[in-house]
């Protein structure tokens, strides 16, 4: 019996346990770096949304203090916020993601962080009354600010310039 | 006889040399990101609660003025403002165990600074404060002091 002549050349390659520690090499790596993809991924979403989140409350907190600076007296009517002068009113209605400030026939939308906004007046008799808008914390957002709500505390009257109407 | 030039060249893998260098460059990228990520988050947190910090301080300012608005000018009992000095239960996740203390100095016989402390830890003890003016006796109703949003 003769032998068959080797036709092919022998072929160089890899061993079984070579390939299969390279796929698990590989697959921690991927693994790890899926992860930290992921993570980063997050943060900057958290930083995005916390970043427009402020944005939103800085505006914000700027209407409602030079109104209620304004204005010479407060009231709640349900969930709106009316701010009194002699030259009229200006209303601020609390929405789940905004606030609607009416001045007049005016009516513009005020962006804040997603969660109930709400008003109080805690000292209506005071020489220097305050106003109290709560946002309730709304922990699906993603932005901190959202997340823990928010409380400003607002004296009115006390400006002799009037408001941005 | 066949000289070794003449064997065919085989090489399989990589060198010790190459495996080592390409490991140590893996390790070093392992061993830097995942703590940057990590700094970057302690800082992203430590930021929001300061921000958190000087809008509550500026919150209780606001009620400690109001309060001292209706004293026609006179003194306000430290008592009064005591209860006062309390950050609001929902910023616990943030804060933790903060605390507000109120530091009262005469400026003159008219106007004390009334300076507010709001202390929290967070891996380190941390502290933000705003001042204030407030009437001590005699005529005078407003105040002046550092605001923030």
């Amino acid at each position: 019996m003769t032998r068959r002549p080797r036709t092919t050349p022998l072929r160089d390659g890899f061993t079984l346990i070579e390939m299969l520690t390279v796929i698990a090499v590989m697959s921690v790596l991927m693994t790890i770096a899926a992860a930290l993809l992921a993570k980063l991924m997050r943060l900057d979403a958290a930083s995005e949304a916390e970043s427009v989140a402020l944005v939103d409350i800085g505006e914000f907190a700027r209407r409602l203090r030079s109104d209620a600076a304004a204005a010479d007296s407060a009231r709640i009517e349900e969930d709106r916020l009316i701010l009194s002068n002699s030259e009229g009113s200006i209303a601020y209605e609390a929405r789940p993601d905004h606030a609607i400030r009416t001045a007049g026939e005016t009516a513009m939308t005020l962006a804040h962080p997603r969660g109930q906004g709400t008003w109080a007046i805690p000292n209506p008799d005071s020489r220097r009354p305050l106003v109290e808008w709560t946002l309730a914390p709304d922990t699906e957002s993603r932005g901190a600010t959202a997340a823990i709500g928010w409380q400003l505390v607002v004296p009115i009257g006390g400006s002799a310039n009037g408001g941005t109407r | 006889m066949h000289s070794r030039s003449h064997l065919p060249s085989r090489r399989r893998g990589v060198t010790l040399l190459e495996l080592l260098a390409a490991a140590t460059l893996l390790l070093a990228i392992f061993a830097t990101v995942p703590p940057m990520l990590a700094t970057a988050a302690r800082i992203e947190r430590s930021q929001t609660a300061k921000r958190v910090a000087v809008q509550e301080l500026a919150n209780v300012q606001q009620r400690i003025l109001s309060l001292a608005a209706d004293r026609d000018g006179k003194r306000l009992a430290d008592a009064a403002i005591e209860p006062l000095l309390a950050v609001r239960p929902a910023l616990e996740p943030t804060l933790g165990k903060a605390t507000i203390a109120a530091d009262r100095e005469p400026i003159d016989d008219r106007w004390e600074r009334l300076t507010l402390s709001l202390t929290w830890t967070q891996t380190t003890e941390r502290t933000v404060s705003l001042a204030s003016l407030l009437p001590r006796s005699g005529s005078g109703s407003a105040a002046a002091g550092e605001d923030a949003e």
